[in-house]
């Protein structure tokens, strides 16, 4: 028995993640333009910055997994909101990961 | 301590809400192969009993015992591993999958083999192509128990499966969860449908004040001189009248 979201229900979470973590550093980069912060600083965001966000992302995404009616859903199938959280950590690490290697 | 003959057994359960006792003391006992059915009025706290049992919400005091293994840290996915599945009152789905998926989720996680026969039994044939949010309530009905007979699981927790149900979808519900029944697996359910749940309960228990009372069959149930006039009322009968007689 899988212990992460099965499919269809990985992926979408996944992109959905991913899409929320995007708007979040769109959304700091808007917020930092107004300060004196060097242009790939804004960009990259500080490790603070990073754990926020992730933070956030994982707020967003229990409560739009409540929304949609997933958690209990998911729950039935074994996998707690826990094992969800896990891979939105995992994934906005990956994420955090590749934009630096892109940006720096 | 939690009795061998049943797959879900809690006892002394008590839960606040800030300033509100919900529960005070109350149980719930459920028996492979048998429909135990909550009844009680309304905030009496049979949806709060049933999520405690389904390990949605932890219980300030008293003990779920599931399979014989007794614990606080009992959650739902925990359980569902075990074998439990619980169907909440909103009917089990997600609006914005194929029913098709949702089946294919439950076959690739559990491999009980049994989806084709489930789909079948619940007459979803016609419906595994469309999104869960295309559906009725009656549809989306079949498709959760649908999903239940597919999953077989131990222990089945349905809170008000028949609400907002015609009677001919209520006759469609109690058949699915006597062919669960019939596979042997223990079923909780609670709701005000009280004709028809009690036509395919085995066990009724009554939940009044935050307390729970075990009155035995239904036929027991009806009998019950305080449970009659306190939620079933002076105008229930034990069998519809008979429709009139053409002339």
């Amino acid at each position: 028995m899988r212990s992460l979201p099965p499919p269809p229900f990985l992926g979408p979470i996944a992109a959905r993640s991913a899409l929320i973590w995007l708007f979040l550093h769109g959304a700091s980069l808007v917020g930092a333009g107004g300060e004196d912060v060097p242009f790939l600083e804004s960009v990259v965001g500080t490790p603070t910055v990073s754990v926020v966000i992730c933070a956030v992302v994982l707020v967003l995404m229990r409560i739009e997994l409540w929304r949609r009616s997933e958690l209990v859903f998911l729950a039935n199938l074994g996998c707690s909101f826990a094992r969800v959280a896990m891979l939105i950590v995992v994934e906005c690490a990956l994420l955090e990961t590749a934009l630096r290697l892109t940006v720096v | 301590m939690s009795d061998p003959r049943y797959a879900l057994w809690a006892e002394g359960i008590r839960k606040t809400f800030g300033s509100t006792e919900a529960l005070k003391s109350a149980g719930v006992w459920a028996e492979p192969g048998r429909v135990t059915t909550l009844l009680g009025r309304n905030g009496s706290g049979k949806t709060t009993l049933m999520r405690i049992a389904a390990g949605l919400l932890r219980p300030d005091q008293g003990v779920v015992s599931f399979m014989g293994n007794a614990g606080d840290r009992h959650t739902l996915a925990r359980l569902a591993r075990k074998g439990l599945m619980y169907l909440p009152q909103e009917p089990l789905g997600v609006p914005a999958y194929r029913v098709s998926d949702l089946f294919a989720s439950v076959e690739r996680t559990f491999a009980t083999g049994g989806t084709k026969e489930a789909i079948a039994a619940a007459g979803l044939e016609a419906l595994q192509a469309q999104r869960v949010a295309a559906l009725s309530r009656g549809e989306r009905v079949r498709v959760s128990l649908g999903l239940a007979l597919a999953r077989r699981p131990l222990v089945l927790i349905a809170d008000e499966p028949l609400v907002g149900l015609s009677p001919k979808n209520q006759e469609t519900v109690a058949r699915l969860l006597r062919g669960l029944c019939a596979q042997g697996t223990a079923i909780v359910t609670s709701g005000h449908d009280t004709h028809a749940l009690l036509s395919f309960t085995d066990v009724v228990i009554w939940s009044v004040a935050g307390t729970t009372h075990h009155l035995g069959s239904p036929a027991e149930a009806v009998a019950h001189w305080q449970f009659r006039q306190e939620y079933l009322g002076p105008l229930f009968q034990v069998d519809p009248p008979a429709p009139p007689e053409q002339a």
